[in-house]
């Protein structure tokens, strides 16, 4: 492996780590969302369960809901870093470099207003398009979702 | 955008159309005969003239009718044992308990062998039995009077001289099959309304009970003087054979489940004519010869004159009784409805293949020769709860996961493998500090290429929407 190689996978380690949790954790929940399927399944082809098949409601709920909300938090730290990556390696492009405002929209330092500004800014001519849309993804992956997901999925815990 | 609000998006929907649901765990399973079949007239006779031959001599022009079978007869639909409700087939209940259901399955009761003692595999504390012959019974109310029904319909039960008395109509219309069909009713001997919900084909069995509040005399229902009309109940009534899998207490044998049932095909034998099959012989029977033995049947039961059973004890005293409750019609029949229902269902429940009315049948001990539908697996298993999750739900949380996943991998590969030195896929060396990255790595130029002159412009104490403005002419290299 070169220098350079190394570099690379080094500078992505974290994300790599955090990536491979994720999988992991949406195996987990794969595996006990597919448990009652399989479970129903043996249960009425008169086969005998097994420890994971057996496992109740309230249990299943409880792994299933913690395996998702670290998920969500991690991917979302994740796709954080991607855009991050994204952002330097445009910005490292050879020669063409990246738009300063959408240097500004995409980095993890400009907060809600700002990020709003740069999306919803008054004169089309002054932000460009692709500079919006940065602006709006990293708005809805990074600063509204943790709002919406944290609240609905109390509300459902409290309907359950 | 997508990506990114699918993220969030997928820890919503999981949860959505969520149910609950019990599976079983099956221990031990072993081979029984169980459930019960339709009504088979044929094996009316044979059985009474059985019992009759345990009387006494000096009793032999009596009938006999046990305990064991008088005893549980008026509660026969409401014996959680052998009946569960069902969700009726030719009728709706629209919260007023006009339409009713039982589904009598027989229970662990007419299971042979019996199932396990309790203290073998204890840890299983439920049986299930598997795809067992059921009858489910559909009643639903029916508007009618004493005088819609003919002579041939009625059986009066009583005794000269004694003030306890009953009258049972059973009207089996042969037009109610084909009317139904057309959708047009018009039988010539009763009056109803024809509910909206009766749209497919059913085989109907309006009947009625009239209580003899001042006795019966030469097979006449008397009512006192003071009342208009004799006391009743009038129901309307349609048997289903049906195959449906029970979970019961293996502790007291009640039925706390019916799952998988099949649906239920409408009991033609008052009708039209009737073949049972069994392993030896095929018995060909017409509709009045099973109507003849199921009058029979509930004739061997109410007759307590023929019995020498006395009128007080026997089953006419349950409805005469409560002759007040049953000459009101604003009054509601309650228990007595359905002490009506047992009745009228109890000779399918004994005079079935599989039950003491067929006098092959034995004590713990599986026969040959029963309908192949008898032959069944009983288990003995234990129930969990569970949570379900919605399986398109489920595809779709992975959908949106999994595009995320995807996407941040496809990412990580093109910085590792795509592209080389200073071209596309190069991955600066940056720190976890965006504000350092930002203020000692980049350089902003013009969009020509020249050095801007940032430090002025920010001296300047521009606002917001002025650097915005300002800004666009500008890109971010790195140095």
């Amino acid at each position: 492996m070169t220098g350079n190689s190394q570099s690379r996978l080094s500078g992505t380690k974290k994300t790599l780590i955090l990536n491979l949790i994720s999988l992991g954790l949406l195996g987990v929940t794969t595996v006990f969302v597919q448990a009652a399927y399989l479970a129903e399944s043996r249960s009425s082809n008169g086969i005998s369960l097994n420890r994971l098949l057996r496992i109740d409601a309230s249990t299943t709920i409880a792994v299933v809901q913690a395996s998702q909300t670290v998920l969500i938090a991690l991917i979302t730290v994740t796709l954080g870093e991607v855009f991050e990556f994204i952002q330097w390696t445009a910005a490292a492009s050879k020669g063409r470099g990246l738009r300063y405002l959408t240097f500004l929209a995409m980095s993890p330092t400009t907060g809600y207003l700002g990020t709003l500004k740069l999306v919803f800014a008054r004169h089309l001519s002054c932000v460009s398009l692709d500079t919006r849309l940065w602006g709006l993804m990293k708005y809805l992956y990074l600063l509204l979702p943790y709002h919406i997901y944290m609240s609905t999925t109390a509300h459902l815990i409290q309907t359950f | 955008m997508l990506l990114t609000g699918g993220v969030w998006l997928s820890g919503i929907v999981l949860f959505i159309n969520t149910s609950s649901i019990t599976v079983y765990d099956t221990g031990f399973s072993y081979k029984v005969t169980g459930g019960i079949g339709p009504f088979s007239g044929s094996l009316v006779q044979p059985f009474l003239e059985f019992l009759q031959s345990l009387a006494p001599p000096d009793q032999k022009n009596q009938t006999i009718v046990p305990y064991t079978y008088s005893s549980v007869v008026n509660m026969l639909v409401m014996n959680s044992l052998v009946s569960t409700v069902a969700s009726p087939v030719s009728c709706t209940d629209d919260g007023y308990g006009d339409c009713t259901s039982y589904l009598v399955t027989g229970g662990l009761e007419i299971v042979t062998p019996w199932i396990p003692p309790a203290e073998d595999n204890g840890e299983f504390t439920l049986a299930r039995v598997n795809r067992v012959p059921s009858i489910q019974v559909d009643v639903s109310t029916l508007d009618t009077k004493e005088s819609s029904f003919s002579d041939k319909d009625c059986d009066v039960f009583g005794k000269e001289g004694i003030i306890i008395g009953l009258k049972l109509c059973i009207a089996v219309d042969p037009k109610s099959l084909g009317s139904l069909r057309t959708g047009d009713y018009h039988p010539s001997f009763i009056t109803y309304r024809r509910p909206a919900y009766l749209t497919h084909t059913s085989f109907l069995t309006p009947t009625g009970l009239f209580v003899c509040t001042n006795g019966t005399d030469n097979k006449t229902c008397h009512a006192r003087d003071s009342e208009p009309f004799l006391p009743n109940i009038t129901a309307q009534i349609t048997f289903y054979t049906s195959q449906a899998t029970i979970i019961a207490s293996r502790s007291n044998y009640s039925i706390i489940s019916v799952i998988d049932q099949t649906t239920p095909v409408p009991y033609p034998g008052f009708h039209t004519p009737t073949s049972t099959n069994s392993s030896t012989s095929i018995n060909t029977t017409t509709p009045e010869q099973e109507l003849q033995a199921y009058r029979t049947a509930l004739h061997w039961l109410l007759d307590f004159s023929s019995s020498n059973i006395p009128p007080p004890s026997s089953l006419v005293e349950l409805f005469w009784t409560a002759s007040l409750q049953l000459s009101s019609p604003s009054t509601s029949t309650g228990i007595l409805s359905q002490n009506l229902h047992s009745l009228l269902v109890f000779p399918f429940f004994l005079f079935n293949a599989n039950n003491w009315g067929n006098l092959q049948t034995k004590q713990n001990e599986t026969v040959e020769g029963l309908p192949q539908e008898f032959y069944t697996t009983a288990s003995l298993v234990q129930g969990y709860d569970k949570v379900k999750f919605d399986s398109g739900m489920f595809i779709l949380f992975l959908g949106l996961q999994g595009v995320a996943v995807v996407f941040v991998w496809g990412v990580l590969v093109w910085v590792w493998f795509g592209g080389k030195g200073g071209g596309k896929g190069r991955l600066p060396d940056i720190s976890e500090f965006p504000l350092y990255d930002g203020a000692f790595k980049t350089r902003i130029v013009k969009r020509h290429g020249s050095d801007s002159d940032m430090a002025s412009l920010a001296n300047d104490g521009a606002s917001t929407s002025e650097i915005i403005r300002d800004m666009k002419k500008y890109r971010v290299l790195l140095k």
